[in-house]
């Protein structure tokens, strides 16, 4: 069984299974995500990247230079998506037990 | 790297940012560092000028973890709850048995690192790096505020190693399990107990707690290669149990050495100011440095770079002698650096050749300010300074015996030569890492020719 995503590495996945974003989009995503809760900085992301790109669950699409900027377009994996997926279903199982829980507990 | 035009004019924050980069390792900043800059650039304020504190520490730790291998990480994680555990029981031995001796602002550093450990112990994972964090901010504070408290601070080897350990366990980000929980507990207290019923006959303050201290850390960088075996027994690994003593060494290398005149070794006061604690520190920090970079196949040094370093350094050397004190060492030390950029047969980079002049110069005189009762000038004894700041040779003597050992460089002989006239003649005031450090060669050479045959 896989560990369990830190919360910062599955908003990155999560922001990059709508579509590919590059580095700055992918930080104004995760904070859209998480109401501006999570501040990603350049360093935290690509540190993230590298270590997602190694495991293969991201990949580069395209790069391309925009104002003399150069800007790498990054997308999930067939990989990336799946353990997305379990990680959702993982944490939908916990949500649901911990609603259940709460409701026996209001009713009794 | 991406095949584009660069904007004619580079913005004064993009300068920054691009100088901020040198901060990777080369190989990565030619794949990623123009991503990066544009990322940083996307999201500065606008009219920002100037790189924010949060950015330069964002980036500073990236880099710092891009230079270290995937495998040294492991090995500072793993060695992580053994530096908590000396951390608490080395504080908890100092305030308990020393404190008493000699006031001190220790307390502050002691307090919050016995703190950092009972959280590791008893609280939530998240609690862990921040109370680690505290305690490094309080021992900084202790050396910083002893003259306003109007208290002294303690000992530069207590701070240095403090720190140095805990560093170490700041590393490591994975939660601890209950386990190693109760065994940082156990150890701590085990440390401590040690420090207190080891006791070496010698009279004074500072040796016999170095003494004390030093064996016990030493004895868990070494409990740590009993690990290696353990898991090599195993058909595991040993490899990141083997490093993570060598991280643990680094710190270590501040506890020692055993001071040649207070133990009225047989040496000359100036053969003793080659071997003070500076010497001590100099001579174990290459020693592990040395190892870390064998076992951690490193890129070697550019032989162009390494030739620059030795000129610049007799440079920086003799700019510092010719201000204070001529003693017939200062000609010997920088004839040796000449002859062993010579014996390299490369011309050296000039601006490392520079930038390192101007470091051995700055540093000889911070030595000299510290060993002379940080007065700034006018020293009662310019000669043994002068011999004490030629230990700072030692660091380009060894990165000469790592990169031409390999290479069969004749530039090794000079540099062995000269390291070994230096820290020989004290062998007996050898500290206990050291010491520690000898054995475990000594055991991996035999281990190698018993295996050779």
């Amino acid at each position: 069984m896989t560990q369990p995503l830190q919360e910062p590495t599955f908003l990155i996945m999560t922001a990059l299974a709508g579509s590919p974003m590059h580095g700055y989009g992918v930080i104004q995503e995760v904070a859209a995500l998480s109401d501006g809760r999570v501040k990603l900085r350049p360093g935290t992301l690509y540190g993230a990247l590298d270590r997602l790109s190694e495991q293969g669950l991201v990949e580069v699409q395209h790069e391309e230079v925009v104002d003399g900027r150069l800007r790498r377009y990054y997308e999930l994996t067939k990989d990336g998506e799946r353990l997305l997926e379990a990680e959702v279903a993982r944490l939908a199982r916990n949500a649901q037990a911990a609603r259940t829980r709460l409701k026996t507990r209001q009713a009794t | 790297m991406a095949d584009y035009a660069c904007p004619p004019m580079m913005s004064p924050l993009e300068r920054r940012y691009r100088l901020l980069l040198k901060a990777y390792p080369a190989e990565y900043r030619a794949v990623r560092g123009d991503e990066i800059v544009a990322t940083l650039l996307d999201n500065a304020r606008p009219g920002q000028r100037v790189p924010s504190p949060a950015d330069v520490a964002d980036i500073l730790g990236h880099a710092l973890r891009r230079r270290f291998s995937p495998d040294l990480q492991e090995a500072a994680g793993l060695a992580a709850p053994w530096a908590l555990a000396l951390i608490a029981g080395v504080a908890g031995f100092v305030w308990w048995r020393v404190e008493p001796m000699i006031t001190t602002t220790g307390p502050i550093a002691y307090a919050a690192w016995l703190l950092a450990a009972a959280g590791a112990v008893l609280l939530p994972s998240a609690a862990r790096r921040p109370l680690i964090g505290l305690a490094l901010a309080a021992t900084l504070a202790a050396a910083l505020t002893a003259p306003i408290m109007g208290v002294q601070r303690p000992p530069i080897w207590v701070i240095m190693s403090l720190l140095g350990l805990g560093c170490i366990a700041l590393t490591r980000r994975a939660a601890f399990d209950t386990e190693s929980r109760l065994n940082i507990a156990a150890a701590s207290v085990a440390v401590t107990l040690t420090c207190h019923l080891f006791s070496p006959r010698v009279d004074g303050y500072y040796q016999p707690v170095i003494a004390r201290i030093g064996a016990v850390v030493a004895i868990g960088v070494l409990a740590t290669a009993v690990v290696a075996f353990h898991r090599k027994r195993q058909g595991r690994s040993p490899r990141s149990a083997l490093l993570a003593g060598l991280v643990l060494a680094l710190p270590a290398t501040w506890l020692g050495p055993i001071d040649a005149i207070e133990w009225q070794f047989p040496v000359d006061s100036l053969t003793a100011a080659r071997f003070g604690r500076l010497a001590h520190v100099i001579v174990a920090t290459c020693a592990v440095v040395c190892l870390l970079a064998l076992m951690n196949h490193s890129r070697p040094l550019l032989k162009a770079r390494l030739s620059a370093i030795l000129v610049g350094g007799a440079l920086g050397f003799a700019a510092f002698a010719g201000a204070v004190a001529w003693p017939r060492h200062v000609t010997v030390t920088i004839v040796v650096l000449a002859l062993t950029a010579l014996l390299l047969g490369t011309r050296p980079r000039i601006p490392t050749l520079l930038i390192t002049a101007a470091l051995t110069l700055l540093a000889c005189w911070l030595i000299g300010v510290y060993s002379n009762d940080w007065t700034a000038i006018g020293w009662s004894d310019p000669s043994r300074t002068v011999v004490l700041a030629s230990m700072l040779t030692i660091a380009p003597c060894s990165l000469t015996v790592l990169i031409g050992l390999p290479q069969r460089s004749a530039a090794i002989i000079p540099s062995s030569i000269w390291i070994s006239y230096l820290v020989l003649p004290a062998l007996l005031a050898w500290g206990p890492l050291l010491w520690a450090l000898a054995v475990g060669a000594i055991i991996a050479a035999g281990h190698k020719l018993l295996a050779s045959r």
